[in-house]
């Protein structure tokens, strides 16, 4: 809930100040950012406990003279050398784009944010200037030069791109409390990043910047290392990275397989190998608007997706954090092209959890949303084992579990298409409704029960008769049942040892089983 | 039984098992294909089991691991390794199902079955499988054939083997980073089997690939496999083409790098000789001790005896302990602790002197660390401590760390420190254990959580195992006695439960004279809990003592017990009972 919670103010913000005005997002910015920094030099002098932060522990040599600068240079030479340049407004125009690419030069330089003390003058003087090129490029009319291209992506890149740190593993236990919701890690330097993010996603966006040319600096190797960003801990950096993405998707058509094809690969390796990853939900919701957008008839690539990429993430088990993002994008497909549904049924049941009854729930609901869009031709196709699925749900111990089941006969149309198919359904579902209103522990789920069992008897009372002495039938032999597979099993032990002991020729008589 | 009558289908048994819903009936059938092989015979369970499991593969992906398990023992069952081929088949198609596990299964199974296989047969079909997965249309299946490769290679003809040579080096080149990763994790394999020639070349250039990823998961496998890959090659070849990446990764701008190339430097060492190792390596370890990332320190630190193991006492004294010396007192507990897990193996590489010298002092520092972690770690590395130091300096400094750690407030330290109590007791000799710790021993008795005090009974037992009946008479048993009266139930259960575990360690003599009429007076007690298990101690005391006690003090009591009002007392009780009555007849 905190989390969720948490996860949602910035976004809020941020989207806010992506769409408003220049002069008021630059101001509610500068004041979130300056809140954000100071909460996070207090968390991190207590958890982290490596002296450098992300961004000094780089070694990358392309841009380690900036860094070096920052880790061994004391704030007096650096503020020497690091002063305010003119402002725009007392430039003339023709001097302008100078200044300009003078001032994005100026911002890659890089500074300590895990010493909140250090540098304070050079960090608000940066940041200054970032809200400044900020300005500069929202208003700006006349087609960007290559030049001023290859100096903002190179800003950007170098301050954007980073190792994050690992999650501190300490302390958990310590306090002998455990802290079952765990705070993100925020950046400290956010206060700088976030004007960096908003001055990408303005560059981006602008009508000045022309795709044509700008692929060749936001190019393969930009649009991958933005990707590996959304694994950030950060919600306020996913949710610009989103943006973001989405304004590059739409902008740059060459990047659109290229970026599928990448976010599939993050997909792949995050539900076969890792089953962790940040930034899973925005992922989805960039997909989803594109989903949005697929032309019908649907092409077969886009199915593949569906089916190799979309299903299979319903396995990890931190589904939770993105279930809404991914159901959306399910149910997308099943309203374009209500043929999917039975593949996309098949694919829930074959990921259905085992032991996470909340992880079912919420399968349950995404069913729901998906038979909602279900054809009668679809739904026959796969109902047999959808209600073998179902009444395993139904007469779950877990009392949610069973009454989120038994809902779904709330729904009219499942309703009926369960009516127009009782001849198959009721005597699957039939044990698991007649054992719940024998002795589920549950009121709510027996008197449900009642309910759906009553609403079937009514329906067609011949057939509801002949399944309950079917269920007799079957209660009564359950135990012979179970012997007699017993007993098999034994036998063929017998005569396996009996084989053995002789291989001569074959005891059992040929057989035409099939 | 009537069913005895009927004929049985050994297949159709399994087919219609595999038709069940519950899926644990089918993973019972799956677990059980050897009885249907072996019932079937072999020519059968070629023809007709092996092709229906084949074709029987959409299963869920638990039946699938299951088979995937069993088709890997299944030689002896097709007829033995001239047959092993018909099992190709079916773990071909396991091997590119979705499931990561079942995939890495039916990988590990081929390659069991290959490692048998005639050498003719691997040509004309673990090759030509091993080609296919590699060519596979989804990366499932690509994944799983840089598994096989090292299995395939050695016993293939020329043509065949550059042609190996050539798909694998498209994998490494492979459009998925799933691809990639997989042909990075298992190239370190392939290599061992290539010979000399093609390794220098071949798979040096596979690996200059891998290392230049522009995904970090996949540089970072390739660091793996830079130590299997130098022990391959000649010492020079080493130096020059593995020693510059691995000081490279050292220095990588990811930390996840850093920390493969710091669990894993020392490996290294030995393959590029002793001049590089000092003046490259050293310094990458050095670095990578200093790193400014926790994790990577965590890692560099877990090392620091095997790296010294390698070099001169003198390096190590020179560079690595001035480091060792400074991550004592690190800012992460989980770096002291990484580091108290494996100090103590530096002494006999650094000689008396110097351990008494220099790594005693940070011993004893971290013996006094404020986090349990680090103290446990060095306490449960005593022998080595004890052969460094001496008994005399180790219990001054020792007892201290011990009771405050026997009384920490988190209870998994203390079950910690009780596991390492008998091991304390045999070095440090039954004197020291009277004075110091048995009254600690007794205190876990009462603990406040359960697991202590399981723990406690248990190690009252181990003790009374090292020390002898003898000694436990006097030290154990009285004072275990004495806490029957406790006014909670729970705490004289554990007495109990003590009591029924120190009963075979005593013997049936002192267990009649003293701990039986401790059980019996239990029997009165006004809790049923109590008497469920006076009725279960004195079942487990029955082989241990006379018959004619059994008789005379065990059934009178236990007759009373089961004529009491609780339902489970009674219970408990009959079952006594009985087993006294099936001791009697047999």
């Amino acid at each position: 809930m905190i989390k969720q919670i948490l996860g949602k103010i910035p976004r809020k913000h941020s989207k806010s100040a992506g769409d408003s005005s220049l002069s008021s997002s630059s101001s509610t910015s500068s004041k979130r950012g300056d809140g954000g920094g100071k909460r996070f030099s207090n968390a991190v002098d207590e958890v982290i406990s490596a002296p450098f932060s992300a961004l000094s522990t780089g070694n990358n040599p392309e841009d380690s003279f900036l860094r070096d600068k920052n880790l061994k240079v004391n704030g007096n030479s650096i503020s020497s050398s690091y002063e305010a340049l003119p402002s725009f407004k007392d430039t003339s125009s023709s001097e302008k784009q100078l200044l300009f690419i003078r001032k994005v030069k100026m911002c890659c330089v890089l500074f300590d944010f895990t010493d909140p003390t250090k540098n304070l003058k050079e960090k608000e003087i940066k940041r200054q200037t970032l809200l400044e090129i900020v300005e500069y490029i929202t208003s700006a009319n006349g087609k960007f030069t290559e030049n001023v291209m290859q100096e903002v992506v190179k800003m950007v890149s170098v301050n954007i791109f980073r190792e994050f740190t690992p999650q501190p593993r300490d302390n958990k236990v310590i306090d002998g409390v455990e802290l079952d919701e765990e705070e993100p890690a925020m950046d400290p330097a956010w206060p700088h990043l976030q004007v960096v993010y908003e001055f990408l996603l303005r560059f981006v966006a602008s009508p000045e910047t022309d795709a044509k040319v700008a692929k060749r600096y936001i190019d393969h190797s930009f649009v991958l290392k933005l990707l590996n960003l959304f694994d950030s801990e950060d919600p306020r950096e996913r949710e610009y990275l989103k943006t973001i993405l989405h304004r590059i998707y739409g902008k740059f058509m060459v990047h659109r397989p290229f970026i599928r094809k990448a976010i599939n690969n993050i997909f792949y390796h995050f539900v076969f190998e890792t089953d962790k990853h940040n930034g899973i939900a925005e992922f989805l919701e960039v997909l989803g608007s594109i989903i949005n957008g697929f032309a019908l008839p649907l092409k077969e690539e886009h199915k593949l997706f569906l089916v190799r990429t979309l299903i299979p993430l319903h396995k990890p088990k931190c589904l939770t954090m993105y279930h809404q993002q991914l159901s959306y994008c399910i149910t997308q497909f099943v309203e374009k092209d209500s043929k999917l549904a039975d593949i996309v049924i098949r694919g829930l049941i074959k990921y259905w959890p085992v032991t996470n009854s909340s992880k079912e729930v919420l399968f349950l609901n995404e069913l729901e949303e998906v038979l909602e869009a279900t054809q009668p031709p679809e739904f026959q196709r796969c109902m047999v084992p959808l209600f073998h699925q179902i009444s395993h749900c139904l007469s779950s111990l877990h009392f949610q579990v069973a009454e989120r089941a038994l809902f779904l006969w709330n729904n009219d149309h499942i309703d009926s298409l369960i009516k127009q198919n009782r001849k198959i359904i009721l005597p699957i579902i039939f044990p698991a409704l007649e054992r719940n209103a024998r002795h589920h522990w549950n009121q709510v789920v027996h008197s449900l029960t009642l309910n759906v069992r009553k609403n079937l008897y009514d329906h067609d009372q011949d057939l509801f008769k002949a399944c309950q002495i079917k269920f007799q039938d079957d209660e009564a032999k359950e135990n012979e049942r179970k012997e007699k597979r017993e007993s098999t099993w034994i036998r063929l032990e017998e005569l396996a040892t009996k084989r053995a002991a002789t291989t001569q020729a074959i005891l059992v008589p040929r057989t035409g089983a099939t | 039984m009537s069913t005895v009558d009927e004929p049985l289908y050994p297949i159709a048994v399994l087919i219609d098992e595999l038709k069940n819903d519950d899926i644990q009936l089918r993973l019972n059938s799956i677990r059980r294909l050897s009885t249907i092989a072996r019932a079937l015979g072999e020519e059968r369970t070629r023809k007709e089991l092996i092709p229906f499991l084949s074709e029987n593969n959409d299963d869920d992906d638990e039946v699938l691991l299951a088979m995937a398990e069993e088709l890997g023992v299944f030689i002896p069952y097709v007829g033995g390794v001239e047959h092993a081929h018909v099992l190709l088949p079916p773990l071909e198609t396991l091997c590119t199902v979705e499931e990561t596990c079942v995939r890495d299964k039916a990988v590990e199974s081929l390659c069991r079955i290959g490692s048998q296989m005639r050498e003719s047969d691997l040509v004309d079909w673990f090759i030509p499988l091993v080609k296919r997965l590699a060519a596979g249309e989804w990366f499932t299946a690509r994944v799983s054939a840089c598994g096989l490769f090292h299995i395939a290679y050695p016993s293939a003809p020329d043509m065949f083997k550059t042609e190996l040579r050539s798909i694998y080096s498209q994998l490494c080149q492979d459009d998925m980073p799933m691809v990639r990763r997989a042909a990075a994790t298992n190239l370190g394999k392939f290599a061992a089997t290539v010979e000399a020639a093609h390794l220098k070349t071949d798979i040096m250039s596979m690996f200059e690939d891998l290392t230049q990823d522009d995904q970090d998961s996949v540089r970072l496998l390739a660091v793996e496999s830079c130590a299997a890959l130098g022990k391959l090659l000649e010492p020079q070849d080493c130096v020059a083409h593995i020693l510059p990446v691995i000081v490279s990764f050292s220095q990588d701008k990811s930390w996840r790098v850093r920390y493969m190339v710091a669990n894993q430097l020392y490996e290294l060492c030995e393959a590029v000789g002793p001049e590089p190792t000092r003046t490259d390596l050293v310094p990458a370890y050095v670095r990578l001790l200093r790193d400014n990332e926790a994790e990577v320190r965590i890692a560099a630190a877990g090392k620091v005896t095997k790296f010294c193991r390698i070099l001169s006492p003198e390096l190590a004294i020179q560079h690595i302990l001035p480091c060792v010396k400074e991550l004592s007192s690190d800012s992460s507990q989980h770096v002291r602790s990484a580091l108290a897990s494996v100090i103590m193996g530096m002494a006999p590489v650094l000689g008396k002197d110097a351990t008494i010298e220099q790594l005693l002092p940070i011993f004893l520092s971290l013996l006094k660390d404020e986090f349990p972690d680090v103290r446990l770690n060095i306490i449960s590395k005593l022998d080595q401590v004890n052969q460094v130091i001496g008994i005399d300096l180790l219990s001054q400094s020792l007892l201290p760390a011990i009771v405050e750690l026997a009384e920490d407030r988190h209870w998994r330290v203390r079950l910690a420190i009780i596991e390492y109590i008998p091991l304390l007791a045999s070095q440090l000799g039954v004197g020291f254990f009277d004075d110091k710790l048995g009254a600690l021993c007794m205190q876990w008795l009462e603990d406040k959580v359960h697991s202590i005090r399981d723990a406690a009974a248990n190690n009252l037992k181990r003790l009374a195992e090292e020390f002898g009946p003898e000694w436990s008479i006097q030290h154990i048993v009285p004072q275990v006695l004495d806490k029957i009266t406790n006014p909670h139930y729970l705490y004289r259960m554990t007495i109990l439960h003590a009591v029924s575990l120190l009963a075979p360690v005593m013997g049936s003599e002192i267990t009649c004279s003293t701990l039986l009429p401790v059980i019996v007076t239990a029997s009165k007690d006004k809790v049923p809990n109590i008497k469920f298990n006076v009725a279960k101690v004195l079942q487990s005391t029955i082989p241990i003592v006379d018959q004619s006690v059994v008789e005379k003090t065990i059934r009178p009591c236990l007759i009373d017990l089961a004529e009491d009002p609780d339902v489970d007392v009674r219970f408990f009780a009959n079952q006594a009972l009985q087993s006294i009555d099936h001791m009697m007849s047999s």
